[in-house]
């Protein structure tokens, strides 16, 4: 993993402190991942140097932002915030928001005006006031000022809380492609795991336990740090591409880069990487093959491990392939199929439980 | 046939309430903006001894004025020393007692319009790059400037109809202490009735209009 910086920050408030130390990756979005109020917000308000936490230091491309004695305020560093409430200013319509940051950042030309505009598709908006706007507008708005800083790293906020899930969905795109046409460092922070499972790659975790960085979601969900999440959150995370579509059913067929195959609901365009979510919940097994069924995704595979849940749930960890994928079954099932490590069983997945995107 | 009357007064209390609210604005803006953002222990005090000059009467600050700004007192002595004038019954020292009895009605609407300035805004103007002073002008002045409107015709409209104060420190000189509503008075003392009408509906239509042209304006911009 390369390293575009380096955090290790005291934070101290009257309610609370947090000591934690953590890689901020180059590539891939970096989800901060904690209950509210486990201090999330005064970590970005730590980097963006809002607010100041002696002992504390932060390296960005080589360049100390906090070391000792050295702290450089906000306004100097080369780190956006898109804030949680987002912040448009609201007497000036989206041009003049954009440009409040252009004027004051002309130097750096590696991110331009038009290609901001053009991924985050608000050129139509210029000329209206950000109270004119939907939630999801304003958030691409929010963003674009961010991005007219010419940031080293883009840290968001909770950039989902205020949108329903459908613009919630809407705006996972957006977020992608920013950080793939712009080439940029980012980190997210959310206390929705579904925003972290969709959109993320690596993960921050702040619980109970401490703080566990892992980098890739799908190990965090496979790790013990897992114990954390509720057994209903659980699921495999994998980032796939396009190698089928059926027109005739409306199917789409994905390939994970070690080569397990999946049919998903919908068609998807051949060239685009997909982030599939599949949820332990959603996965089924039965010891035979089974005969006629109404469900499209059948893997042959070996149970990995059988782990017991706090309630009446097993957790299985059945390997497909070079893959892993995890099933919730009831204890009956599991005492019923007499589940053991190294069993070959079938894990059935319906298409549609299959969040894809 | 109602004569025209003398103007001298009307335009003294112009320039007297011009001057007047430029100099509070100017001093009010960094007091206001440290009222509004400040948690310090002192701030009630200061907020009463703005408030004050809402709750005395004219003569009790007149008083204390005349006192402060005689050649005795701290202020008027300096005065003298600095330009062998005296602040009393002088132009200048109607400013200076103005600027004190005026002071609530610029300091309030200029703090009730920061505090309703976000400190997020802020923020995020600084994490855009604005320095602490830009983001001040470009976001915290604009976002606020129903509180600038306010406190300007607030401050204005009151320095004009000034009358109790003026009488304590400036007394009655022509041009340059005889003020619009001291004016009057002398006219209604010598019962002129139709000159006292004259530059009394002219001060009322002033103050219609100028009040008025303010709750319009303001609450044009909230209902946009």
């Amino acid at each position: 993993m390369n390293i575009a910086g380096h955090c290790h920050f005291k934070i101290k408030r009257e309610d609370f402190e947090l000591e934690l130390a953590f890689d901020i990756p180059v590539a891939g979005i970096m989800a901060i991942y904690g209950e509210s109020g486990c201090g999330k917000t005064s970590i970005l308000r730590a980097m963006v140097g809002l607010d100041h936490h002696s002992g504390s230091c932060f390296t960005l491309n080589g360049v100390a932002l906090q070391k000792g004695g050295v702290f450089i305020p906000a306004e100097q560093r080369k780190v956006g915030l898109v804030f949680q409430d987002l912040s448009l200013f609201p007497h000036l319509n989206v041009r003049e928001n954009i440009q409040f940051a252009e004027k004051r950042n002309p130097s750096g030309n590696n991110i331009k005006r038009s290609d901001v505009l053009d991924v985050l598709a608000i050129g139509a908006l210029l000329d209206r006031m950000p109270q004119q706007l939907s939630g999801g507008e304003q958030q691409r708005v929010a963003i674009a000022r961010t991005l007219m800083r010419q940031p080293e790293l883009l840290l968001l906020d909770e950039p989902m809380s205020a949108l329903d899930d459908n613009n919630k969905q809407r705006l996972i795109p957006y977020l992608r492609q920013v950080h793939q046409t712009f080439d940029l460092p980012m980190m997210v922070v959310s206390h929705d795991l579904n925003v972290v499972t969709q959109l993320c790659d690596h993960i921050l975790m702040i619980n109970d336990r401490g703080y566990q960085f892992h980098d890739s979601i799908h190990q965090a969900m496979l790790s013990d740090d897992a114990e954390t999440f509720k057994s209903q959150q659980l699921q495999a995370v994998f980032n796939t591409q396009v190698i089928d579509r059926d027109e005739a059913f409306g199917l789409t067929t994905v390939e994970t880069p070690t080569g397990t195959t999946f049919y998903i609901n919908g068609l998807f365009p051949k060239t685009q990487a997909i982030r599939l979510n599949i949820h332990a919940k959603d996965v089924s097994m039965s010891l035979q093959a089974p005969q006629q069924s109404s469900i499209l995704n059948v893997l042959a595979a070996k149970v990995v491990e059988v782990k017991a849940t706090p309630g009446f749930e097993c957790l299985v960890v059945a390997q497909v392939g070079e893959d892993q994928i995890m099933g919730l079954i009831s204890k009956k099932s599991a005492i019923n199929l007499k589940l053991q490590v190294n069993q070959n069983i079938f894990i059935q997945i319906k298409t549609n439980a299959i969040v894809a995107g | 046939m109602i004569e025209w009357p003398d103007l001298t007064a009307f335009f003294l209390s112009f320039k007297l309430a011009t001057l007047t609210t430029l100099i509070l604005l100017v001093i009010g803006t960094p007091l206001a903006w440290w009222l509004a953002r400040t948690n310090n222990r002192i701030k009630p005090l200061i907020e009463t001894l703005v408030a004050l000059p809402i709750v005395l009467p004219p003569t009790v600050m007149g008083f204390y004025l005349l006192i402060l700004l005689g050649p005795n007192g701290w202020l008027g002595g300096f005065w003298v020393s600095l330009t062998g004038q005296a602040l009393t019954f002088s132009f200048a020292g109607l400013v200076v007692a103005s600027v004190v009895y005026s002071l609530p009605f610029v300091i309030q609407p200029l703090q009730n319009g920061f505090e309703s300035v976000s400190p997020r805004l802020l923020e995020a103007a600084r994490t855009l790059g604005a320095k602490p002073l830009d983001a001040f002008f470009t976001i915290a002045v604009p976002v606020a400037k129903r509180g600038f409107l306010t406190a300007t015709v607030l401050g204005f409209a009151h320095t004009l109809g000034e009358f109790g104060v003026v009488l304590m420190v400036g007394g009655n000189i022509p041009g340059e202490t005889k003020v619009i509503a001291i004016e009057i008075y002398n006219q209604v003392e010598m019962l002129n009735y139709a000159q006292a009408h004259v530059l009394s509906a002219m001060l009322l239509i002033l103050a219609f209009v100028m009040i008025f042209a303010m709750y319009w304006i303001n609450n044009k911009g909230r209902s946009s």
